[in-house]
């Protein structure tokens, strides 16, 4: 292999370890001065919450089918934004806040302006009972009450589900009991046996089929009524209760221009380092998922996050350390310390520049490579002698090809006559000749030549006129 | 595919800067524990017990990897085309081993086009890495490897020193086939004289009609006797007889030097195959020999295609090493091989060789040698110099041409030379494409 030192690869540095450092400095202080990023993980039935207990997997089917399909966080911007709708169905599913008569009568607002509204909610706690009041559904959520089991009291009852969306027993996790205050309305699911228990009051009924699903409509605004949220989450999505919701979407929507709106305005939205100091607020299912530890490590690793403790930190330390009285005892800790670390280094191994393996160069292996390379970048040097040779091998060219050489006077017809511009021959040619006698000293101007300037000019000139001439090989 | 091995030398562990400072900030820190802050006491052992357990830890995983296997394989390829190579390390033992940089040397004269050069791995445990790499394929043989090796802990505190994995790929690549213009073949094999045969069969030269028989090419019905005849008249041709034909080629260094595709090597082993190619079709009987600094390798005279194969493989299992190294052989051994190998009748014999690193002499002796014996022999030598120029702008390969006219010069006089002796010469440049040289060959009879 030839030059096995030229293969080798040289590392230039062109920017100094200080203004690296410096830079990275800059950019650290920057990247703290913007602060965390915004990262948030959403608790309960939050359409964004991945983990179990969240209905991201419900959002995503619905969203598949209707690209319409997004999450509401704040109600009152959302309503203030000019909005035409036709189709528009409302999503609600366990609510952990209560809506503000406000906020529910702005929901009802809003799906009165639509042509074929529809509601959906979910819930077994009562906050979404404002909700079902503000559009005048005479069916509510007894939040205080639950449905328990007949047989093991405890509250996780079957129920019966029977509609043209979805068919199938389901077992139930916490249910409410619904309160049915007109009669509008068509049971899709029951609790074929159940013992409703009120809050407070201690008071246990034990009845039979017990209404736990409702649909119907008020006015244009259909609405469907579920007395428990956890059937529709990302848990118990196999139970395939989902349907539900997505069947009656389907029934209010006419085409997939369709609005679908998901409640996400009654979640806790907490950054992933809340989790950690609240080891309570911390639901092991949440901190399983990808988004949660992604998000957690996000807001580990940025600088806002251990910067100033840090620097805090160390603050301390030295002043706690430049406080100690006596002077001897820093001398004693820095000498002992140098001691200590050089003994420690003089047992580990011998230190080396951390560089990586060099790579191969390749290069084509060329003998007269360094002459190509100058002729290329024109930086090849030439003399009149070189002129002569070159002159002699036109000639020679140009003889063989058009049958009269550099000096006849013919070679200017010849040349226009196969194509050669008049003007361009006549000047390549008298050049050729001209400096062909200044290089045998037969003429003393010009005075100064540029002999190798002149032959990259005229050599790409001759190679014009020999294609001019249809000369293919040179 | 084979199985590489480590290199016998011992790997050393080297600290890195990372390692001194974190020494001396635990220095302090068991400092600061003795005389002012118990506290600090922890932190100090707890570093220095890291950087033990990671230069323990870089021990074991060199370790680890010395006794990985590794493998390799390749894929024939054809030149101008992609050719993988693939190394494979595995793991056996139950410990990652983190970080493993990777270097592949390959020789520098072939263009990587695809993976990378090199990197930074992780091999889990019980696990394999597979590290793949495309080449532009070069006609010839191609060493690549070794893989060269550092490990590092992933804290970056601790480094072995630069070790090989012996590992090595052989990469074959077939040279490209060239059109071949079989009129003007045919004008040279008949005007040897040696390849009439009075019979018909498959060839070039009119031979007589036949009425059609099951099985005949309809490309061959001679429409105008078959209108004539009212049935189905046929084309008969001459066959051709066999030749023996032999390539030989002198090759130094040289002869692999130049640009990537347009080394002279390279232009020498399209016309190799692509006359083979043509010579198989005919049934002629091919052998061949390449003679380089790594000794000489031969295939015996082989018929139709069975030769072809054979010139095929001979060319494309030739290392291709380009140097300034003289070939150093002596003319009796080739003749000695050649004589061997060709039968006592008339041959036809090609030498290909370069006026760089070849002494006339030993062309002369071989010559020489082989014409004695009733052989027809043909050197062609290629000018190196305009095969060098190939891809300069068409200004400056007349500037270089003036330039290099003192080497151009020395080259066209080895030709010269080779002439004055009796030698029937070639000079080949770059843009001879293989029907011109067969004609220039048959102009010279």
């Amino acid at each position: 292999m030839l030059g096995a030192e030229a293969g080798k690869q040289r590392l230039t540095k062109i920017v100094p370890t200080v203004m690296v450092a410096l830079l990275l400095f800059i950019g650290l202080v920057a990247v703290l001065e913007r602060g965390p990023p915004a990262v948030l993980v959403y608790s309960g039935a939050s359409p964004y919450n991945t983990g179990s207990l969240g209905t991201s997997k419900l959002y995503g089917i619905v969203s598949d089918r209707y690209e319409n399909t997004f999450v509401v966080g704040d109600w009152g911007r959302f309503l203030s934004s000019p909005i035409e709708c036709e189709g528009a169905v409302v999503v609600i599913i366990s609510p952990e806040y209560p809506y503000t008569s406000s906020e529910a009568q702005a929901i009802g607002d809003f799906l009165a302006r639509c042509s074929s509204p529809g509601i959906v909610v979910a819930d077994e706690s009562g906050n979404s009972n404002a909700v079902l009041s503000a559009i005048g559904v005479g069916v509510g959520i007894e939040g205080g009450s639950r449905i328990l089991d007949p047989d093991t009291l405890l509250p996780y009852p079957e129920a019966l589900f029977s509609s043209q969306w979805f068919s199938g027993e389901v077992v139930l996790d916490i249910p409410a009991s619904l309160s049915l205050g007109f009669s509008g309305y068509d049971v899709v699911g029951v609790v074929p046996r159940g013992v409703i228990v009120y809050n407070g009051s201690g008071n246990a009924v034990s009845r039979s089929d017990i209404p736990i699903a409702v649909t119907g409509s008020v006015g244009d605004i259909r609405f469907l009524i579920v007395g428990d949220g956890s059937i529709f989450l990302n848990q118990a999505f196999d139970s395939g209760a989902w349907r539900l919701i997505a069947g009656f979407i389907d029934d209010v929507c006419s085409d997939r221009e369709c609005m679908v709106i998901f409640d996400g305005s009654k979640f806790e939205a907490l950054d992933p380092l809340s989790y950690l100091d609240n080891p309570e607020l911390a639901d092991p299912t949440a901190i399983l998922t990808p988004t949660f530890l992604a998000s957690l490590i996000t807001r580990l690793v940025h600088p806002a996050t251990w910067l100033p403790p840090a620097v805090a930190w160390v603050n301390d330390y030295v002043s706690h350390i430049l406080n100690v009285d006596q002077a001897v005892i820093v001398i004693a800790t820095i000498i002992s310390a140098l001691i200590l670390g050089s003994i420690i280094m003089s047992r580990s191994p011998v230190s080396v520049r951390d560089t990586r393996i060099e790579d191969v160069v390749e290069r084509d292996p060329i003998a007269l490579e360094s002459l190509m390379r100058s002729i290329v970048k024109r930086e090849f040097k030439a003399d009149k002698s070189d002129f002569r040779r070159f002159y002699d091998m036109l000639n020679q060219l140009f003889s063989s090809v058009v049958g009269v050489g550099l000096n006849d006077p013919r070679l200017k017809d010849i040349f226009v006559s196969r194509g050669v511009e008049g003007e361009k021959a006549e000047r390549f040619i008298s050049r050729m000749n001209k400096l062909y006698r200044r290089s045998m000293r037969r003429i003393g101007l010009p005075l100064i030549v540029n002999w190798s300037k002149e032959l990259v000019k005229l050599s790409q000139e001759a190679i014009d006129i020999f294609e001019a001439l249809g000369a293919k090989r040179i | 595919m084979s199985l590489g091995r480590m290199s016998g030398d011992a790997v050393q562990v080297y600290s890195t800067s990372r390692a001194k400072s974190i020494i001396m900030v635990a220095a302090f820190a068991v400092a600061i524990g003795i005389f002012i802050d118990p506290r600090a006491l922890g932190i100090g052992l707890t570093l220095i017990i890291l950087v033990v357990a990671v230069e323990l830890y870089v021990r074991l995983a060199i370790s680890l990897l010395t006794r990985s296997a590794v493998r390799v394989s390749t894929k024939v390829g054809i030149e101008g085309r992609d050719s993988q190579v693939i190394f494979v390390i595995c793991n056996s033992s139950f410990i990652p081993i983190a970080f493993v940089e990777i270097s592949l040397e390959y020789p520098e004269y072939l263009r990587l086009v695809k993976g990378s050069r090199g990197g930074i791995t992780l091999i889990p445990p019980r696990g394999c890495i597979e590290y793949s790499v495309w080449f532009a394929g070069r006609a010839g043989m191609h060493r690549i490897g070794p893989l060269r090796v550092v490990v590092r802990d992933p804290f970056g505190l601790f480094r072995s020193s630069v070790f090989r994995i012996d590992v090595y790929a052989y990469l074959k690549i077939y040279p490209k086939i060239q059109p071949i213009d079989m009129a003007g073949l045919s004008i040279y094999t008949r005007s040897v004289g040696i390849t009439r045969s009075r019979k018909p069969g498959y060839g070039n030269e009119f031979y007589g009609v036949r009425q059609y028989r099951e099985g005949d090419e309809v490309r061959k019905i001679h429409w105008l006797r078959t209108l004539k005849h009212g049935k189905l008249i046929i084309k008969e041709m001459e066959q051709e007889t066999s030749l023996h034909i032999f390539y030989l080629i002198l090759a130094s260094g040289q002869m692999f030097m130049g640009p990537y595709y347009n080394a002279p090597y390279e232009h020498i082993a399209r016309i190799v195959s692509s006359v083979a190619l043509y010579t198989a079709r005919r049934g002629d009987f091919i052998g061949g020999a390449v003679v380089n600094s790594e000794g000489m390798r031969y295939t015996r005279l082989y018929r139709g295609w069975e030769g072809y194969r054979r010139i095929q493989k001979l060319v494309a299992e030739t290392l291709f090493s380009p140097s300034n190294k003289a070939l150093n052989i002596d003319s009796d051994r080739v003749l000695k091989l050649v004589s061997g190998i060709l039968p006592r009748e008339r041959n036809l014999v090609m030498i290909f060789t370069t006026s760089q690193g070849v002494s006339r002499d030993l062309v002369i002796n071989i010559y020489r040698g082989l014409v004695s014996l009733r052989n027809l022999a043909y050197v062609i030598v290629p000018i190196q110099a305009l095969y060098e120029a190939i891809e300069l702008p068409k200004w400056a390969r007349l500037v270089f041409r003036l330039k290099a006219s003192e080497r151009l010069e020395s080259e066209f006089k080895y030709v010269k030379d080779l002439r004055s002796y009796g030698v029937r010469t070639l000079a080949l440049d770059p843009s001879n494409a293989v029907s011109e040289l067969m004609r220039i060959i048959a102009s010279t009879l």
